[in-house]
């Protein structure tokens, strides 16, 4: 099973290492870089069902809920 | 007797003449009389009892209806008293209420003010955040380069926990 990371620009090796080397359950699994300009910048990890999103934009959602949120 | 001028048999004569006259006067004339006098006397003390009793009545009547007519003027006096008390409260009652419902309305009417100017101020929120956000998006699309996305990209790595499961 491959594990995908979205990210705005195209990842270079040496990123994509790091990125693996940071989550343990992406050693031992195939690493798929897909490009998708709408997250601006950080990435999006998605393997087995699950999904690590360290983008800008989740952020920017984040602050915007966050905005909605507030008295 | 004779020389006084009496005659003993004529003086005999009007003696039973009289006591023959007086015999009847009393049985057929004083008799009937007197019995019809003390009768028109009985009658006329029955009227006068009557006519007493009647007074009586009339007067006591009189009393009754002076009487009847103090309790009516006090009954009715009574009844217009109550019922100007209950007019009163009833009046106080429905100043109460009105005090009630326009206090209910104007708790109400806050109440809608309050939700509209929140319902307001969220909208007004929701716009300033859309806005910020779409402004925040806009500038990274534009200003945003690639060496600034791999510093980002860089900079989340680093401050990862290590390890992450």
């Amino acid at each position: 099973m491959k594990a995908e990371i979205i990210s705005a620009y195209k990842l270079d090796d040496s990123e994509i290492e790091e990125i693996v080397k940071s989550f343990k359950f992406l050693k031992d699994v195939a690493v798929e870089n897909t490009v998708d300009k709408k997250i601006k910048a950080g990435f999006i990890i998605k393997y087995a069902g699950k999904i690590v999103d360290l983008s800008i934009s989740s952020r920017l959602n984040s602050l915007k809920n966050l905005l909605y949120e507030t008295d | 007797m004779e020389s006084l001028g009496i005659d003993i048999k004529l003086l005999i004569a009007q003696a039973i003449n009289f006591a023959l006259f007086f015999f009847i006067f009393k049985k057929f004339i004083a008799k009937p009389f007197s019995n019809f006098f003390t009768e028109e006397v009985k009658k006329e003390k029955e009227k006068e009892k009557i006519l007493v009793d009647l007074k009586d009545k009339e007067e006591l009547m009189i009393v009754n209806q002076n009487k009847t007519k103090l309790q009516m003027k006090k009954e009715l006096d009574e009844a217009i008293k109550k019922s100007k008390q209950e007019a009163s409260l009833y009046k106080t009652k429905l100043v109460a209420e009105a005090g009630e419902e326009a206090e209910e309305i104007i708790v109400k009417a806050k109440k809608q003010i309050e939700t509209e100017k929140k319902q307001a101020e969220k909208e007004i929120k929701n716009k300033v955040a859309q806005l910020s956000n779409m402004l925040i998006s806009q500038s990274f699309d534009k200003y945003l380069s690639a060496s600034a996305q791999k510093e980002i990209t860089k900079n989340i790595l680093n401050n990862l926990p290590k390890n992450i499961n």
